[in-house]
């Protein structure tokens, strides 16, 4: 028998979702003993399924195949209906920007099981910063400055980063895209918890709406990325400046995000913390009350206040845009040393013995596939197909002559 | 600038790297980073701004460091390395 009711946590990004799906994921054999069904072996495959869903790729530079990505998310259906329990949850962010055929799709797919709509929300005057700092760890430049004026100002087609943020952070278009196919009272808000409170009370909103007892669950999980700050930031951004068209996104996700970020800038002392400035807290707060509008339409599991909890005034910190240049030269400067350390732990701690870069200069962008980097949401590349199989086909020749070699 | 000034930048930069790194970086994994491919590589390439300070020619290493070790692992990320 197919489980009665598949929950789908649609996000948005950074509503908590990688605490929830950390909770989720650590505890899939407890959810499993509780009659819930987690498709897929791991976070890492049911991205790929919903991925597949959506007709979406992993990275700018991976290529993609429509075909091989539905037979994902086909594999993610059939698991949620060979379940015998009464509860199935996904729980995929990018889902916040599921267009209506994928919507219509899902819901299509795993009939007769009823989809249910978890929706996370957060307080915009946290959730801004935020999201600019995921931007940084994925390669984009803009300025905190030029985001903030792009969100407070999205029709400006100067900058496309506002359309972006309120297609995926602005409920009434988010739910009503699911509201296609799932109806309104199937829809459940779950609030972020303002700064300072329990713990786990946002595992516990959300288990509640999945109809699963909170307790006995392993609440250690790994944890989400650190807030940078306005230092740590604008130098993040140089280094995107520096390499975004000159390294591959894997290779940017293992040397840039996970190294330069996580590991050397989330680790300095962050004497300047990322707040929004005063001056955009009014128009920031006049969306989060049009969005507690939208979501008093909805089953709210939390409490609405929480959208508009106190600003974290710091009036004394600079913005990444007012930091002292002197400051991230500085903090830049010590990352090319971590930098050394780093590639030399690579190598063993002993001399590079391959070809020196004098003799085997860096493939050009278009080798690399990164012709056109769009530095803005929703620019393309330019010629990306035809000189990425040019690429391929020479790397694959080079790489033949080597092992004969 | 003359060019023995302009080495002097080169040369402070790279002394400053050195003490950066210190004993976490073998000999000979020093001497092929920093002597070999900023000195070597890429200073030579790309000599320092008439005006550079220190912090600055290093902060302009950071992309040639990262773009290095791209085209070392060749230009695929190590295993077990993220990739979200």
């Amino acid at each position: 028998m197919a489980p009665r009711t598949v929950y789908v946590h649609v996000g948005p990004l950074k509503t908590g979702t990688t605490y929830v799906q950390g909770v989720l994921w650590g505890n899939r054999a407890l959810l499993a003993e509780r009659g819930v069904c987690l498709p897929r072996r791991s976070f890492g495959q049911q991205t790929v399924s919903v991925m597949g869903l959506m007709g979406k790729r992993m990275h700018r530079d991976a290529g993609t195949d429509p075909a091989r990505g539905r037979a994902k998310w086909d594999k993610l259906v059939a698991e949620v209906q060979a379940w015998e329990g009464p509860t199935a949850v996904v729980s995929m962010e990018f889902l916040c920007e599921a267009k209506e055929p994928a919507v219509r799709r899902l819901a299509a797919d795993l009939a007769p099981v009823q989809v249910h709509v978890i929706y996370t929300a957060r307080d915009l005057v946290r959730l801004v910063p935020a999201m600019w700092q995921t931007h940084l760890r994925n390669k984009m430049t803009p300025t905190w400055r030029s985001y903030l004026d792009s969100l407070r100002d999205p029709a400006d087609p100067s900058e496309l980063w506002g359309k972006r943020f309120w297609s995926q952070q602005d409920p009434a278009h988010v739910l009503d895209r699911w509201g296609a196919a799932v109806p309104r009272e199937r829809i459940h808000v779950v609030t972020v918890p303002r700064s300072g409170s329990e713990p786990d009370l946002l595992w516990r909103r959300f288990a509640s709406v999945l109809g699963v007892d909170p307790a006995g669950f392993d609440l250690d999980v790994p944890r989400a990325n650190r807030s940078l700050g306005a230092v740590e930031s604008e130098a993040l951004r140089r280094v995107n400046q520096a390499v975004a068209d000159r390294v591959p996104g894997p290779v940017y996700a293992d040397l840039v995000k996970r190294f330069v970020a996580r590991e050397v800038l989330e680790d300095e002392p962050n004497a300047h913390p990322l707040v929004l400035p005063a001056a955009d807290v009014p128009w920031v707060r006049e969306r989060s009350r049009a969005q507690q509008a939208v979501f008093s339409g909805y089953e709210v599991v939390g409490d609405l206040a929480d959208l508009c909890a106190d600003w974290p005034a710091r009036p004394d910190v600079p913005a990444p845009d007012d930091v002292a240049e002197a400051d991230v030269r500085a903090l830049l400067a010590r990352l090319a040393g971590e930098i050394v350390v780093e590639m030399a732990r690579r190598q063993g701690n002993r001399r590079w013995d391959g070809p020196r870069s004098t003799e085997q200069p860096q493939p050009s962008p278009e080798e690399l596939r990164l012709v056109g980097v769009p530095l803005r949401p929703g620019g393309r590349r330019r010629g990306g197909a035809l000189a990425g199989r040019a690429a391929s086909r020479a790397r694959r020749l080079v790489n033949r002559v080597r092992a004969r070699g | 600038m003359s060019d023995r000034q302009r080495d002097d930048v080169s040369t402070r930069a790279v002394r400053r790297l050195e003490e950066m790194v210190g004993d976490r970086v073998s000999e000979e994994a020093r001497t092929d980073l920093i002597a070999g491919f900023v000195l070597g590589e890429v200073l030579a390439r790309r000599p320092p701004a008439a005006d550079a300070d220190v912090d600055t020619v290093l902060a302009e290493l950071v992309g040639d460091l990262l773009v290095e070790q791209s085209r070392r692992q060749g230009n695929r990320p190590l295993p077990g390395s993220i990739t979200d």
